[in-house]
């Protein structure tokens, strides 16, 4: 149970992002708590070790609120990762990503740019700009969340040293997937794990952004340390096996486009976000295809409340493997059609998806589901 | 340049009858998203035309003060040139509907004389341009690098007590040290120590026997050092 007051001067409320929640307390986006009011958000924490995070979803504003600094990380754990030995306490580290620009009093600045989204000229690691981090010679898991309102990242480690990728959004994947390059677009969450026993001591590796302009490429820095000890963890070939989904009961095409004849809107099939409408109304337990289109020049990181899906098909080509573990959020890039299969539970109620390139969630790409029963 | 354009105005006003002729003025829009002139002086009478040529962008035109109401159409890019004429004095701020925050224009109208308005005040703090233009040059991502050197396994001795041996060594970096001991050829203990530096291992309750002990160190990277051996006898 989460108790929270709203002690700002407009609406807002919390969403559990990845997180199985009844829809109630989920964070719909028209459940808001008004100024000074409070709300019990109660969490059944009922599903696999994942790295989750938790923001502000009154529609409309979520753009402006994230950036301004309504983002949390909620870190879940379950038996199965303690079993595999995977790095714990100060070898776990959470890194969110955001990108932000700055006033010339330090204050943030934030334009709104409803087509392509807020893109920053610089990077802030858990909130300092250009961090530096001592590690010791050993392996440590970072779980790295990208923040940002829109920006997507391809992160490199160094002159491209190994990142062993153990879980996506959904938690732990069913094999460790070795990358040299990672892409991350808004909402999305990668965990990997990195040998930093392998270099030598006073080896600096900067974990940077190779699609990044000049001031938006170098991310942080790791400073190999000396020590290391008597670590003996290896990355397990199997980590776990994810259950089978039921046979999808419908195939749903979803266009993304940019309507701009009367007002500028993004919308999914030609339709803008409307509270009062609900557009899909699965039964709890089934499954579907949704085929995500994008025939629009810019990315669409699609999000679905409450629930994970898996990645079926990319019309790109293959889907990687680092992307076959359970997610909520998947990057649809321009031209590009993917398929993904939700899965409609554990709970019942009125639930959205939405793109979460914020300034197009916001205006207002987003549709509402109803599981029912 | 605006100054050039104030002073301009009146200047053509005398000496021209018809001072509103070819003043009309051109604003760009870019897709840079801001426009190449943010701001132009006109007479009143006269238009200002907006294109928007070579952009893959959308843009448009929309009032933003409350004095004048105009949103031009907003299409797939680039969208054809529009214009507005303005009639009345005074001040006239739009946007780009798409990007309202960078995109920002103004258009003075002087009167018909040319005479100018009051200067508009100076944008606030949080308006004012600071460019980030902090580079990172693009070899110094990684310094040092792999380790690659072995460690060295060195000073081996055995000191026997009775049925309890202490194998003892020396590395030179900070790693795992495997001690294996084999009796008459066959495997019947393995031991490891952590150190950087010196260490030891010792080993009890041997039965008797004619002794031969393998000492491998692995270093944090992985590395092996050379495979010593050592002998002893436990009577």
């Amino acid at each position: 149970m989460v108790k929270q007051t709203n002690t700002l001067s407009f609406d807002s409320n919390v969403h559990l992002h990845g997180g199985y929640v009844p829809a109630e307390f989920v964070g719909h986006p028209l459940d808001v708590i008004p100024p000074g009011a409070s709300f019990e958000y109660r969490y059944p924490n009922d599903q696999d070790g994942a790295y989750l995070w938790y923001h502000d979803h009154a529609h409309g504003r979520t753009a402006r609120t994230l950036y301004y600094g309504l983002v949390g990380t909620y870190v879940l754990q379950d038996d199965r990762e303690e079993e595999l030995g995977l790095p714990v306490g100060e070898y776990d580290v959470p890194l969110v990503i955001q990108d932000h620009a700055f006033n010339k009093d330090g204050s943030f600045r934030y334009a709104e740019n409803v087509d392509v989204g807020f893109f920053g000229d610089t990077i802030l690691v858990n909130g300092a700009i250009a961090p530096r981090m001592a590690v010791e010679r050993r392996k440590y898991r970072f779980r790295i969340l990208n923040a940002s309102n829109a920006r997507g990242y391809r992160l490199v480690l160094g002159g491209g040293r190994e990142m062993i990728q153990v879980a996506s959004d959904g938690g732990l994947l069913e094999k460790p997937v070795r990358r040299k390059e990672i892409p991350i677009f808004p909402a999305e969450r990668v965990e990997v794990v990195i040998d930093f026993g392998k270099f030598t001591p006073g080896t600096q590796l900067v974990l940077r952004n190779e699609g990044g302009e000049a001031s938006t490429t170098a991310v942080m820095r790791f400073d190999v340390g000396r020590g290391g000890g008597a670590e003996q963890f290896r990355v397990p070939k199997r980590l776990r096996r994810l259950p089978e989904l039921p046979e999808p009961n419908a195939t749903r095409r979803l266009d993304l486009a940019l309507q701009s004849s009367s007002t500028v809107q993004w919308q999914i099939n030609g339709l803008g976000f409307d509270p009062a409408r609900v557009d899909i109304r699965p039964r709890l337990g089934s499954s579907e295809i949704w085929q995500f289109t994008n025939p629009s020049n810019r990315v669409h990181p699609m999000h679905l409340h409450g629930m994970l899906f898996r990645i079926r098909e990319r019309s790109t080509g293959v889907v990687h493997k680092a992307d076959r573990g359970w997610k909520d959020t998947v990057a649809v890039q321009p031209g590009e059609r993917v398929e993904v299969q939700p899965w409609f539970g554990p709970y019942a109620g009125r639930y959205v998806f939405h793109c979460h390139n914020l300034e197009h969630g916001d205006k207002a790409m987003m549709l509402q589901l109803e599981v029912v029963e | 340049m605006k100054r050039l354009v104030l002073l301009a105005a009146p200047a053509l006003a005398l000496a021209s009858a018809s001072p509103a002729l070819g003043a009309d003025a051109t604003v760009k829009g870019l897709d840079t998203l801001v426009w190449d002139k943010p701001a132009v002086t006109i007479n009143a009478g006269e238009k200002v035309t907006w294109t928007f040529d070579g952009t893959t962008q959308p843009h448009n035109v929309l009032a933003k003060s409350a004095n004048w109401s105009y949103r031009s159409e907003l299409g797939p890019p680039p969208g054809p040139p529009v214009s507005f004429e303005f009639d009345t004095p005074g001040v006239y701020d739009y946007v780009c509907e798409v990007h309202s925050t960078t995109m920002i224009g103004r258009v003075t109208v002087n009167d018909e004389t040319g005479a100018p308005p009051p200067p508009p005040p100076p944008p606030p703090l949080s308006e004012q341009p600071f460019p980030n233009d902090g580079t990172v040059p693009a070899d110094a991502f990684e310094v040092g690098g792999l380790d690659t050197d072995d460690p060295s396994l060195r000073r081996i001795a055995v000191k026997r007590t009775g049925a309890k041996a202490r194998i003892s060594f020396r590395v030179d970096e900070q790693s795992r040290v495997t001690v294996r001991l084999s009796r008459n050829g066959k495997r019947v203990k393995t031991k490891h120590a952590n150190t950087a530096g010196r260490g030891s291992v010792t080993v009890k309750r041997l039965k008797a026997g004619r002794y031969k002990a393998t000492i491998v160190a692995r270093d944090l990277a992985g590395n092996a050092s050379r495979t010593r051996t050592a002998s002893f006898s436990v009577a």
